[in-house]
């Protein structure tokens, strides 16, 4: 439908005051490409999307948009058109002129503004709502008009502020599922911003991590999810246990150990001999219930029925927080409260991060 | 809230207050078409003689032509400057907004007759000689503060992320502001700028003081009270009272009516 549109954003610091919202941040987008700006609110995510839309000049570092360097070139003629968090459709005009309002201002002839408008209410699928005005739209209806108004100007890049927080869980998955039927559609590049890991994982291409104004990880979300960088983004993203180890032999035929436990798996070759952590996500762990001579033998401490599966916490002796499992629920009986258990998994599964991270 | 007990005492004390506040408005509009040129009761009969009268008068005419011309050019210079002031003051740092607005706002506060009297000294001292252009200056000091707390109030109430919105979908700073600024805004300063008009209109004591030679329609039913009881007096304070009344109305409905505004077409 339109040419994709290659962004990358080099060095890029900003300070608020003295603080540092931003700080030496790279990232480089493929064209068409679905990039999500994933972390916790204050992380620098949103000043990020802000700098690339031009609302805010960074302090150091440049913004190139394909090739060309934008860093100070006003918003109003950038080749980017951002979604916002918040409704921002004009009051007083209707659906129509929202969506038209973009391609007024450029000038188009009038009869490629009707057709064009009418397409776009097309793709986000508000067909026959063009006379409405945004105080008789539903909080979905007025994010697809954002959406239309923000895409019918082919931007080569489409900047999303957190366009589903405002939303009902409900409405947030439908949107979710719009929102990848239309960047399949539209083939721009879409630079994606939120907290909600479980919205990052089901809607990019590539993740990008922030933690305290910096870039913690930028990998594809299966990569995220199964081989976090850093304990950070193993917590943010996805359920992780990570547990302070205490790393005796690294290699192929590691050992690490767990409290008092003595635990056979491989550690990465990089990883010095001493503390570290280890992650474990709950779903890869399975509770025998028994005590077995391999694993950590411990306690169940709590256990939750959540429909597809048992979630467990485990008290495990030596480690300070319990541990969390979560068992497939399908032809098993729960384990009692207050058994003794012998928690296990897959030496693959497991994951040693440096102590440094 | 429990507000319906009712006592006695206090409907009475509502009902002469609305009494002392309107009945001699309506004797006023009454006898304005009296048929003889009695003041009082008892009222013998209708007629239109005394409107006949008054827009027969040339003082009249000239009087009403005078307040019309003062009135549009305090309104309209009350809308250019009151606007920018507005604007202005909504961008202004936080630190220097709050001692802006309280300079703005402060003529609110000054008695009109020391205002006219400011003012006469004023222009005695700078050897202004005094005209309607004097008055149209006394009343652009006087209606300035209302226009500024309508329109600075509706100014607080837009949104600037719509103004990010235009921006980001490619209008400047100019189109953002006609294309979205002003739209959401012109009913209030229409509304606002009706009320200058309507104050201005009506306004005596800073007139009396600046106008020099002029009259306008409130200085005409002075003079006119002042030479002997006209009975075209009444005739000529109820078309004041109408045409003010008419304005303020329209004001309102424009200013303050929270309907949802601008539909197009």
């Amino acid at each position: 439908m339109q040419a994709a549109g290659a962004l990358h954003v080099k060095d890029l610091t900003h300070h608020y005051g003295a603080v540092a919202a931003l700080s030496e941040v790279n990232l480089e987008t493929k064209p068409g490409e679905f990039v999500t700006l994933l972390g916790p609110s204050g992380c620098g995510k949103t000043t990020l999307l802000r700098i690339i839309g031009g609302f805010i000049r960074p302090s150091s570092g440049r913004v190139l948009l394909h090739g060309e360097d934008v860093t100070a070139v006003p918003p109003h003629r950038r080749r980017v058109n951002t979604v916002f968090q918040r409704s921002t459709l004009f009051p007083h005009l209707d659906v129509f002129e929202n969506v038209a309002f973009g391609l007024r201002i450029s000038k188009v002839p009038e009869k490629e503004v009707a057709r064009r408008v009418l397409d776009a209410l097309e793709l986000v699928r508000l067909s026959g709502f063009e006379k409405r005005l945004s105080h008789e739209l539903s909080g979905g209806q007025v994010q697809r008009v954002a959406l239309a108004r923000a895409l019918v100007g082919k931007p080569p890049v489409l900047l999303l502020d957190e366009p589903l927080s405002a939303l009902d869980l409900a409405i947030r998955l439908e949107m979710e599922e719009e929102l990848r039927r239309l960047h399949r559609e539209v083939g721009a590049t879409f630079v994606y911003v939120t907290h909600d890991q479980r919205e990052a994982l089901a809607l990019s291409d590539r993740i990008a991590v922030f933690n305290k104004g910096r870039i913690e990880q930028l990998a594809t979300p299966a990569e995220i999810y199964r081989h976090p960088a850093s304990p950070f983004t193993a917590r943010f993203v996805g359920d992780a246990n990570v547990i302070p180890v205490e790393v005796a032999a690294a290699g192929h035929d590691g050992m690490v150990l767990i409290g008092e436990h003595r635990v056979m798996m491989p550690v990465p070759s990089g990883i010095a001999r001493g503390p570290a952590w280890l992650v474990l996500r709950p779903e890869t762990l399975r509770i025998l219930n028994a005590p077995v001579s391999t694993g950590l033998q411990g306690i169940v401490r709590d256990f939750a029925y959540r429909g597809s599966g048992h979630a467990y916490r485990v008290a495990i002796c030596g480690i300070a927080e319990p541990i969390k499992a979560e068992i497939a629920a399908e032809g098993v009986t729960p384990v009692a409260v207050g058994s003794a258990v012998t928690v296990t998994w897959d030496a693959a599964s497991g994951l040693v991060l440096p102590k440094g991270t | 809230m429990d507000s319906t007990q009712r006592s006695p005492v206090t409907a009475a004390i509502t009902a002469c207050a609305l009494f002392f506040l309107f009945a001699p408005l309506a004797i006023v509009v009454l006898f304005s078409f009296h048929e003889t040129p009695s003041l009082s009761f008892p009222f013998t009969g209708f007629s239109l003689r005394w409107y006949r009268q008054v827009f027969s008068s040339r003082e009249f005419v000239n009087a009403v032509w005078n307040s019309l011309v003062v009135a549009l050019a305090s309104a309209g210079a009350t809308l250019v400057l009151g606007a920018m002031a507005a604007y202005g003051l909504t961008r202004v740092s936080s630190r220097v907004q709050k001692p802006l607005a309280v300079l703005f706002f402060l003529p609110i506060t000054l008695p009109g007759l020391f205002l006219g009297l400011a003012l006469l000294v004023f222009f005695a001292q700078v050897r202004v000689p005094l005209s309607l252009a004097t008055v149209v200056i006394g009343h652009l000091i006087y209606v300035f503060p209302y226009f500024l707390l309508i329109a600075k109030a509706a100014l607080d109430r837009l949104d600037p992320a719509l103004d990010e919105a235009a921006a980001d979908l490619g209008a400047n700073p100019w189109a953002v502001f006609w294309k979205v600024t002003i739209p959401q805004l012109w009913p209030v300063l229409a509304g606002a700028t009706t009320l200058a008009f309507a104050l201005s209109f009506d306004e005596f004591v800073i007139t009396f003081f600046v106008i020099g030679a002029e009259s306008t329609l409130p200085m005409y039913i002075w003079s006119g009270l002042r030479r002997t009881i006209d009975p075209a007096v009444n005739t000529v304070s109820s078309i004041l009272m109408l045409v003010t009344l008419a304005l303020f109305v329209v004001a309102f409905l424009l200013a303050f009516e929270r309907k949802e505004l601008g539909q197009k077409g």
